[in-house]
C-alpha cells in the first residue's frame, strides 16, 4: 500500500512540490509565510474549478480548449444582462444564469462530438473561436467594472485573514470551499457513478467500452455539460475576485490548465487522470508561475525556465512509465 | 432519418439567424454631397465604432465641424475589419468629400485606397499610421512621440517618489512595441536625471489585470521598499493598485502608468493609482480634421507650427520609418482624482 502511494505520479508532484517551496524560500524567506499560502491559492481557485470540469473530458481521451471561452462568454453576457436591467443585488443569480448558459455551451460541444463522430480537439477549437467571436461581437467588447451594489466587497469575503507585515491584509477566500465541494464531486462522479466508471472506459479503450455496454453519447453528454457548468462558475468566480467583467477573460490560459491536468497524472490518450492529481498539478503550474518573481529571475528568462521545468516535469511520470514497460507487465500487475 | 432532418433544419435555421444578425456591407453613410462653392464635408473613418474610444474621438470631429463651420462626421464598421474599412473609403471618394482622416485597422490594407482617395484630389490625413509608406498619406497625425510620453511619465512618478527608491515597470507584453519604447526611454530618462531612483525590473503583464495584480503582491514580497509602479497597459496600473489597496499601501507606493477612467476610476479616488496617463482621442479626432483643414487653406504644415489643438501647440514634423511625414503633438493627459470627471472614457 505504502509503496503504491510512494511510486504514484500524485507523490511525485508533491514532492517536486515541495522541493521547489523549499528552494523558492531559501533564496526569498518572504516565501514561507501563510499570507503566500493565500495568495497563491487565491489566484490558483479558478484554475481548480476548471481542471476539475476538464479532466473528465481528458480521462475519456479528449482535449479540450472551449471550456475557457465558455467562461468568458457565460459570465460576461451574464453580467451585462443583468446590469442592462439594473441589477443590484447578490451574486446568486450570476451562478445561476451563467450555469445554466454554461450547461447548454457544454451539450453543444457534446453534441457535435457524439452526433458527428468528431474529435473533441477539433470541436472545441471552433467552439473556442466562435464563443470568444460571439462575445466581442454580439455583448459587447470593452471590460466593464459596473459591479451590482450587492456584490461590491465579494473580493475580500475570507474564511480566515492574516496581516502580513509586507503585502498587508491577505485571506483565504470562501470561494475556496466551491474548490472543495467540486472536487469531492468530481472524485465521486469518476470512482462511484456508472457513468464515471464509463468515462475511465471510454478513455482506456472506446469500442470496449460501447460492446460492454456503457452508452457513450450519454456519458460524453454529462460530462461535458459537467464542464460547461464548471467552466460559468470559474469565469463568474474570477470576475468577482478580480472587480470586473472582460470579454475575453482567460483567453491565453487553457494551456496553463491543460498542462495542470497532465502535470497531474492524465494521459494525454485518455483513461488515466486523478483529482487530487490534477489539483497538485494547478497548485504546480501556480507555483511556477509566482517563484519567478519570488526567485528574481529576470522576466526575459521567466518564460524559457517555465518551459525548461515543464519539459522536467512532464517526463518525469513518462519516463517512469517507460521503466515499467521495460521491467515487463508483470511487474506492473505485481504492484496491483 | 427523422433526426437528420431535425439537424439539418436547426443548422439551417443558426445559419440564417446569424446571417440576419451579420452586419451588413459598409452602408452609404451619407446621401449630402458637396456641390461648388458649397460647405466643405470632412469624414473621419475609425477601426470600428463599436469601441468606447472611437466614440469619444466622435465628440472630437463633431466639435471640429461646429467650430470651423465645416460638415464633420465620423464612419467605421461596426466590428474591426480592414476590408469593411476599405469599402467605406470608397464610398467616401465616389461621393467626392474633401477631405479623409483616417485611423485603418491594418496600415497597409488601408494603403491603397488612401492613395486612391489622394489621386481623386481628397486630402488624406492618418492617425495611428505613423509607419505608412511614403505617398499614401498626406500626413500622419500622433498624440505624442513614444519616448517623450515614457519620459514624462517618469518625470510624474519621481515627483511623488521624492526622486528617490525603487521602481518597477509594467510591459503588456515584452513584444509590445510602444509599450517597450516608453518604459526604455523611461528608465533611461531616470538613470540620466534621477541618480536615487533603482529600477528593479520590467515585469509582463499579459495584458491581463489578474497578472499584474499577483506580480505586485510578489513583488511587494521580494522587494518591500519598492516606491514606484508604472504601468503600460491600460490594465496594469489597476491590477498593481489593487494588491497595493489590499495591502494598505497607498500612501507609500506611487503608481502612474497609462489607463482610462473608466478603467482606473476607482483607483485612482482612493489614491491606490495616483495618476492615469492617455491621450484623448477627441483631440485627436479634431487634430486630425485641423490639419487637413489647414491644407485645404493653402497653409504650409511647419515643424513647430500651432494647430490650435490643446496639445498641439508646437508639433513637431518628422518622416516615419516608411517614408511618411508624421505630425508630433505632446497631447498627453493627466487624469488624478480630481480631474478625472471632466474625461468620461
Amino acid at each position: 500500500m505504502l509503496r503504491k502511494v510512494i511510486k504514484s505520479n500524485e507523490f511525485v508532484i508533491f514532492l517536486i512540490l515541495v522541493f521547489l517551496s523549499l528552494v523558492v524560500g531559501t533564496i526569498n524567506p518572504a516565501f514561507f509565510s501563510i499570507s503566500t499560502v493565500f495568495d497563491i491559492l487565491r489566484a490558483a481557485i479558478v484554475y481548480f474549478i476548471m481542471a476539475f470540469g476538464l479532466l473528465p473530458i481528458m480521462i475519456a481521451g479528449g482535449i479540450d480548449i472551449s471550456f475557457v471561452a465558455i467562461a468568458a462568454v457565460t459570465s460576461y453576457a451574464t453580467h451585462m444582462l443583468l446590469i442592462k436591467y439594473g441589477y443590484q443585488g447578490g451574486i446568486v443569480p450570476y451562478y445561476l444564469i451563467a450555469c445554466t448558459m454554461g450547461l447548454l455551451a457544454g451539450l453543444l460541444n457534446g453534441f457535435l462530438v457524439t452526433r458527428f463522430n468528431l474529435p473533441v480537439f477539433n470541436v472545441s477549437l471552433a467552439t473556442f473561436t466562435m464563443w470568444y467571436g460571439f462575445n466581442l461581437f454580439f455583448v459587447g467588447a470593452t471590460s466593464n467594472f459596473d459591479l451590482p451594489k450587492g456584490t461590491v466587497g465579494y473580493y475580500a469575503k475570507f474564511l480566515i485573514t492574516s496581516q502580513d507585515p509586507l503585502v498587508g491584509t491577505t485571506g483565504l477566500h470562501e470561494s475556496i470551499l466551491y474548490v472543495v465541494v467540486i472536487g469531492i464531486f468530481i472524485w465521486w462522479f469518476l470512482k462511484y457513478t456508472t457513468i464515471g466508471r464509463g468515462v475511465y472506459a471510454i478513455g482506456g479503450n472506446r469500442e470496449v467500452a460501447i460492446r460492454s455496454g456503457f452508452n457513450v453519447t450519454m456519458i460524453m453528454l454529462v460530462i461535458f455539460a459537467i464542464m460547461g457548468i464548471l467552466s460559468a462558475i470559474a469565469g463568474v468566480t474570477q470576475a468577482f475576485l478580480s472587480r470586473y467583467f472582460n470579454p475575453v477573460i482567460f483567453i491565453g490560459q487553457p494551456l496553463d490548465v491543460l498542462a495542470a491536468v497532465i502535470l497531474g497524472g492524465a494521459s494525454v490518450t485518455g483513461g488515466r487522470g486523478s483529482v487530487i492529481g490534477t489539483a497538485l498539478g494547478v497548485l504546480l503550474i501556480q507555483l511556477i508561475n509566482r517563484t519567478l518573481i519570488l526567485t528574481g529571475i529576470p522576466v526575459e528568462w521567466q518564460k524559457l525556465v517555465l518551459g525548461i521545468i515543464l519539459i522536467l516535469f512532464t517526463s518525469i511520470p513518462a519516463l517512469r512509465e517507460r521503466r515499467i514497460k521495460r521491467m515487463g507487465h508483470t511487474t506492473e500487475l505485481l504492484q496491483e | 432519418m427523422r433526426k437528420g432532418w431535425f439537424v439539418l433544419i436547426t443548422f439551417v435555421t443558426i445559419v440564417a439567424l446569424v446571417a440576419a444578425c451579420a452586419p451588413k456591407p459598409a452602408e452609404t453613410p451619407v446621401t449630402t454631397k458637396p456641390e461648388a462653392g458649397e460647405q466643405l464635408v470632412f469624414a473621419t473613418v475609425v477601426k470600428s465604432i463599436a469601441f468606447n474610444w472611437f466614440k469619444r474621438m466622435e465628440t472630437g470631429v463633431l466639435q471640429f465641424g461646429k467650430d470651423q463651420g465645416v460638415k464633420a462626421f465620423m464612419e467605421g464598421p461596426s466590428q474591426v475589419d480592414s476590408a469593411a474599412q476599405v469599402g467605406i473609403i470608397e464610398d467616401l471618394i465616389a461621393q467626392k468629400v474633401n477631405a479623409i482622416c483616417n485611423v485603418p485597422y491594418g496600415v497597409p490594407e488601408n494603403e491603397p485606397a488612401q492613395k486612391k482617395a489622394m489621386d481623386a484630389g481628397i486630402i488624406v490625413v492618418g492617425h495611428e499610421a505613423a509607419t505608412a509608406k511614403e505617398g499614401t498619406l498626406h500626413y500622419d497625425v500622433e498624440a505624442f512621440d513614444n519616448c517623450a510620453y515614457g519620459e514624462e511619465m517618469v518625470k510624474e512618478l519621481a515627483t511623488r517618489m521624492g526622486e528617490e527608491g525603487k521602481y518597477m515597470q509594467f510591459v503588456g507584453s515584452l513584444t509590445n512595441a510602444s509599450h517597450n519604447e516608453w518604459m526604455d526611454c523611461a528608465k533611461a530618462y531616470a538613470e540620466k536625471n534621477y541618480p536615487k531612483l533603482q529600477f528593479v525590473s520590467k515585469y509582463e503583464s499579459k495584458e491581463d489585470q489578474e497578472v499584474a495584480y499577483n506580480t505586485m503582491k510578489d513583488v511587494l514580497r521580494t522587494h518591500p521598499d519598492i516606491k514606484g509602479v508604472m504601468g503600460a497597459a491600460a490594465g496594469d496600473v489597476v491590477g498593481a493598485g489593487r494588491a497595493i489597496e489590499e495591502a494598505g499601501l497607498q500612501d507609500k507606493i506611487a503608481v502612474v502608468g497609462t489607463s482610462i477612467p473608466s478603467y482606473a476610476g476607482e483607483l485612482l479616488k482612493t489614491g491606490a493609482v495616483d495618476l492615469a496617463m492617455a491621450w484623448d482621442p477627441a483631440t485627436a479626432g479634431y487634430a486630425c480634421n485641423m490639419v487637413a483643414l489647414k491644407m485645404i487653406k493653402g497653409e504650409e504644415i511647419k515643424d513647430g507650427m500651432d494647430l490650435g489643438v490643446p496639445g498641439y501647440e508646437k508639433i513637431k514634423l518628422v518622416k516615419g520609418v516608411n517614408g511618411v511625414m508624421v505630425i508630433y503633438g505632446s497631447a498627453w493627459i493627466k487624469m488624478d482624482a480630481k480631474n478625472m470627471d471632466q474625461y468620461p472614457f
